[in-house]
């Protein structure tokens, strides 16, 4: 074997664990756009709207449990091969916090605007964290799009709603592509 | 000039460590029969090779209780170094070789 066969050799080896580690990683996507999608609703019919105060509460804990039980009950998943947990949690409590100060810093309800810039910054980094490099780039210009719009807008609930729901599509955009990407 | 192959470690450079090392570098932990039955090794070949990187400190071999128990393998800040370097020289020396043609 030459250096130019060993190379191609590694590549192949780095691309099979990357995907041995990536294995359905469309799964917590969809998961999560279901649950974004919740909440977009909560906020588009004005009969939902109290739901919507304490919507992430139980959203959260739930998504959270969702997404390690997908991960266990993920057949495809080769638990022999581990990444590291930290950037995850660190990514989790980024969003958290960035969510927070949105809401304490923000005025009225342009919270609800903030929350999706920081969505899609957020879910962007754990996409890069899942070797989802594209995808990741594709929310980055989302939340740029999201953060050059914002200002020119008057109405927060109505952007807010359209941000969600655009947002929720870009998941559910990637969770197509992410299992596209398995099966071929 | 000093030719680029005189660069290369001899302690990475073999096949299977080399693919230890790139296994390795995209996990950060890695069970002794997802190696095994990924680089296609006999457990007594890999098990020589896993303690060549450990002495020189480029891998870390831990045994865990997992249900059963389980040993699993971890690349050092060294080993990541060593395999991008050890990409890097081979990736010259194929360069050189085509530059000479």
């Amino acid at each position: 074997m030459n250096d130019a066969e060993l190379l191609d050799e590694l590549t192949a080896i780095r691309r099979r664990t990357q995907r041995d580690l990536n294995c359905g990683a469309w799964r917590w996507l969809l998961l999560w756009a279901g649950i974004f999608a919740g909440f977009v609703l909560t906020l588009a019919v004005p009969m939902l709207h109290p739901v919507a105060h304490w919507y992430w509460s139980a959203a959260v804990p739930l998504g959270l449990a969702g997404t390690v039980l997908v991960d266990l009950l993920n057949p495809e998943t080769d638990r022999r091969v581990r990444r590291a947990d930290w950037p995850y949690v660190a990514t989790t409590v980024g969003i958290t916090i960035a969510n927070v100060a949105g809401s304490l810093l923000l005025p009225g309800a342009w919270v609800l605007v903030w929350i999706w810039i920081v969505f899609a910054l957020g879910f962007a980094v754990l996409l890069r964290l899942e070797g989802e490099p594209r995808s990741a780039r594709a929310l980055v210009a989302l939340a740029g799009v999201y953060g050059v719009v914002a200002p020119l807008t008057r109405d927060a609930l109505s952007t807010s709603v359209v941000f969600g729901a655009v947002f929720v599509v870009a998941l559910l955009l990637g969770a197509a592509l992410g299992k596209l990407q398995e099966t071929t | 000039m000093i030719h680029p192959a005189s660069d290369l470690d001899e302690v990475v450079h073999q096949r299977v460590r080399l693919g230890i090392l790139a296994v390795l570098a995209e996990a950060d932990r890695v069970e002794f029969t997802y190696l095994r039955d990924r680089l296609e090794v006999t457990d007594g070949n890999l098990n020589r090779h896993l303690q060549v990187l450990a002495d020189a400190g480029f891998i870390r071999i831990e045994k865990r209780p997992h249900g059963r128990s389980r040993t699993w393998i971890l690349a050092t800040k060294p080993g990541r170094v060593a395999l991008g370097l050890h990409l890097e020289r081979l990736q010259q020396i194929i360069d050189g070789a085509k530059e000479a043609q």
